[in-house]
């Protein structure tokens, strides 16, 4: 007997498992799966159709249980119920987008009226003595501690 | 060179995050004419999808009358939901089935609040064993088969097996991955071959 290899090994494993999942019907497992499954199925007849059976018949079994179907009663009020409830619908979406905008465009005019209040205090503090001097008054300010050692050296004063 | 990753199926695997495409649903176009009120495409989806979803709540909650609540309430919110319905992100369909499952939930919790024990006390466990086992028998152990399922297990068969759901879309429906779903799916399997193991030929 020839040794079979590890990818047919492995696919007879997936094939297995999604038999074992989905049911015995291929055309019901994930499509991702179903071309490599099918290529195995292909190559492997007598064991695919062994381990296929064996899904197929509890499938059978489980679609001995049939459903109920719907009754007339039900049909008749599920489609008397839909033009209130679409309309409905259309006005609450009407209204929320209305009720959005306008409350975003009163975001936008408290914005505006707003702005000016909010930002004055930080760029212009209360009391501004310094930003009102004039420059020259500022310049011999800041100068002041370093004229007097410049200009006793360019006199030759010694102390 | 580096190659995508492939499994013992053929299918490649990415690292790289796949920008999701709009999705393609065969309801769409339905939806969009409920949304504006069209009552031919109100009689289409109700022919469409009622039958479903009586089935859905039927098979989960093991109650036809409930069931059939449970299926006016999925559709009346679908009609409120189809004029604000964003289409392209994900199916209608898959959607539906999420609420109805919810409101099954509800349902289960509010009625039967100690869950699956509960529930099999309700379901007639099979024929006799003197007797012949009849189609309408073997309906009968399956329901009472699937009723003593643990929810999860119970809601992935019968989205996969009896609604026929594609596993992206029944995963979806559930709020949980793939792979979640396909373990749902063998545990469920398993156990129902168990349980009706006198049956399975």
């Amino acid at each position: 007997m020839t040794p079979r290899p590890d990818s047919a090994a492995a696919a007879e494993a997936r094939v297995r498992q999604l038999a074992e999942s989905f049911g015995g019907d291929p055309a019901r497992w994930p499509e991702a799966d179903r071309p490599g499954a099918e290529a195995w199925i292909a190559a492997h007849p007598a064991e695919a159709r062994r381990l296929l059976e064996d899904a197929r018949s509890l499938d059978r079994l489980l679609f001995a249980w049939e459903a109920p179907r719907p009754t007339a009663a039900v049909t008749t009020r599920v489609q008397a119920a839909a033009p209130v409830q679409v309309r409905q619908s259309l006005r609450r979406s009407w209204v929320l987008t209305l009720t959005g905008g306008a409350a975003l465009a009163a975001a936008c005019l408290a914005g505006i009226v707003a702005a000016p209040r909010l930002v004055d205090p930080v760029l212009r503090p209360a009391a501004a003595p310094f930003y009102a001097s004039d420059p020259d008054s500022i310049l011999s300010e800041a100068l002041t501690p370093w004229e007097a050692p410049v200009a006793e050296s360019a006199m030759g004063v010694r102390s | 060179m580096l190659r995508p990753a492939t499994d013992a199926l053929g299918r490649i695997h990415s690292d790289r995050p796949a920008a999701s495409p709009p999705v393609d649903d065969p309801d769409a176009d339905l939806v969009r004419r409920v949304g504006t009120g069209d009552p031919l495409a109100v009689r289409a989806l109700t022919a469409r999808k009622l039958p479903r979803l009586t089935a859905l709540a039927a098979r989960v909650l093991g109650d036809a009358a409930e069931a059939e609540d449970i299926a006016q309430e999925s559709l009346i919110r679908a009609w409120r939901q189809a004029p604000v319905w964003r289409f392209g992100e994900a199916r209608f369909d898959a959607w539906l089935h999420r609420v109805a499952l919810n409101l099954c939930r509800d349902r289960l919790r509010r009625v039967r609040p100690g869950g699956p024990q509960d529930l099999e006390a309700l379901v007639d466990p099979g024929p006799a064993p003197d007797r012949g086992l009849e189609a309408s028998d073997v309906g009968e152990r399956v329901a009472a088969a699937m009723a003593i399922l643990p929810a999860r297990q119970r809601e992935a068969v019968v989205l996969c097996h009896y609604q026929e759901m594609g596993n992206i879309q029944a995963a979806a429906a559930l709020g949980i991955s793939v792979e979640a779903l396909e373990s749902l799916l063998s545990r469920g399997r398993r156990a129902l071959r168990a349980a009706l193991s006198d049956l399975v030929t």
